[in-house]
C-alpha cells in the first residue's frame, strides 16, 4: 500500500492510495462518514418558544450544528457508558439557550456545561426573535455515530475515484479537439501532440475519445489506485478525521479476529 | 431561515449567510460565493437560492 497526498486544509484532503482493493478504499470513505463517534445535540426541552419558528424546526437546526470538543475521548457512547443508558455526565454534555428579542440567536449562544465543547463555527443562525419574543431552551448533546443520524457524521462530502490512466498513442496528429472538449482541462498540447498535464482531476469521462478521430487515445481506470477526497463537517481537522477512521477499521478487524480465534 | 447546512453534502453553510447577503449588495454573488469559501454547487445554491421570509411571517404571529 502507498500514500500520496494530493491536498491538505483543516476542513478537506485529497489522497492518493495506490496498491489497495476498491473495498478497501470504500472502508475508509464509509468509516470517514458514518463510524468515526462524535458529539450532537441530541434531545432538548422547550420551556419557552415565542418565535416565528415551530418548536422542531428549532431542535432540528440545534441538532445540526457541529460541536467541537477538546477531549471527546472522555466522553463514551450511551449504550457502552456506565450508566446503561440512562444519561450521565460521562456520556452527555448538558446546555442551555435563552434569548430575548429582538436579535438574532447564533449557534455561539449556547452555553455548554463542559467548557471544552463548543460549536464549530460561531455564526450559525438559530432562530431570529422580535420583539418580546423569546426561547428558553436546555438539553444535551450525546456521543454517536454517522449510522445513528446524519447530525453525527464527522465527514460531510467523502468520495474517492480510481485514478485515470491516459494513453496518446503515435497517431495523435496534434488536432487539439481532445483538449477543446475535456471539461476539466486535463490534456494540453506538446510539441505538436497532446499530452496529460493534469491527470488527477481527469473524471474518466471519456469525452475526449469520442473526438478523436485518429483514435490515439485510450482512457483507463487504474484498478488499484484511488483518489480519495474526503471533507470534515467542522468537529475535528480532517488529518484527525482520517486517522480516527482508520483506527475503527483496525479495532473492528481485531475484534473479528478475536472472534475467529474463539471459533477454532 | 437559512438552512444550517447544505441539504446534499452536509456542509455547514449557514455561517456565512449575513455576511453573504451584506455582500450581495454591491457584489456579484459569485464571486462573494468564492471569496467566502463555498465552492461546491450544491452548497452554492443552497445561499444563491434562499429567500428569508421570516419577517413577513412574523406579521402573522
Ligand atoms: S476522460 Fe474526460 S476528463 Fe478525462 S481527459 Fe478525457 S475528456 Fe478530459
Ligand atoms: S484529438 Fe486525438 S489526434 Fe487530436 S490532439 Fe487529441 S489525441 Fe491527438
Ligand atoms: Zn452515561
Ligand atoms: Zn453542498
Amino acid at each position: 500500500m502507498k500514500f500520496e497526498l494530493i491536498e491538505l486544509r483543516e476542513d478537506r484532503i485529497r489522497f492518493l492510495l495506490s496498491g489497495v482493493t476498491a473495498a478497501f478504499a470504500n472502508g475508509i470513505r464509509r468509516a470517514c462518514m458514518s463510524e468515526v463517534p462524535i458529539l450532537a445535540i441530541d434531545q432538548i426541552s422547550l420551556y419557552d418558544n415565542t418565535s416565528v419558528l415551530f418548536d422542531e424546526q428549532i431542535a432540528l437546526r440545534l441538532g445540526l450544528v457541529p460541536l467541537q470538543s477538546k477531549d471527546l475521548d472522555s466522553y463514551s457512547r450511551p449504550e457502552d457508558c456506565q450508566c446503561g443508558g440512562e444519561g450521565c455526565p460521562g456520556c452527555r454534555v448538558d446546555f442551555m439557550l435563552s434569548a430575548e428579542g429582538p436579535g438574532m440567536v447564533y449557534s455561539k449562544d449556547i452555553q455548554f456545561t463542559d467548557p471544552g465543547v463548543k460549536p464549530a463555527f460561531d455564526k450559525i443562525p438559530i432562530v431570529i426573535l422580535g420583539e418580546g419574543e423569546k426561547v428558553v431552551i436546555e438539553g444535551f448533546a450525546t456521543k454517536r455515530v454517522g449510522k445513528d443520524h446524519s447530525k453525527w457524521q464527522a465527514g460531510t462530502l467523502c468520495g474517492y475515484k480510481n485514478l485515470p490512466k491516459i494513453e496518446i498513442g503515435a497517431s495523435c496528429d496534434g488536432c487539439g479537439k481532445c483538449i477543446e472538449v475535456c471539461p476539466r482541462d486535463v490534456l494540453a498540447l506538446e510539441e505538436g501532440r497532446a499530452k496529460a498535464t493534469n491527470i488527477l482531476e481527469c473524471s474518466l469521462c471519456k469525452l475526449c475519445i469520442e473526438e478523436c478521430e485518429a483514435g490515439a487515445l485510450k482512457v483507463t481506470p487504474v484498478l488499484d489506485s484511488f483518489v480519495i477526497s474526503i471533507e470534515s463537517s467542522g468537529v475535528m481537522p480532517v488529518k484527525e478525521l482520517v486517522a480516527k477512521a482508520a483506527q475503527e477499521i483496525r479495532k473492528r478487524a481485531e475484534d473479528l479476529d478475536a472472534k475467529l480465534a474463539e471459533l477454532t | 431561515m437559512i438552512p444550517v447546512r447544505c441539504f446534499s453534502c452536509g456542509r455547514v453553510v449557514s455561517h456565512v449567510w449575513e455576511e453573504y447577503r451584506e455582500r450581495i449588495k454591491t457584489e456579484p454573488p459569485g464571486k462573494v460565493l468564492d471569496d467566502l469559501g463555498i465552492d461546491k454547487y450544491c452548497c452554492r445554491r443552497m445561499l444563491l437560492s434562499h429567500v428569508e421570509l421570516v419577517d413577513t411571517l412574523r406579521r402573522y404571529q
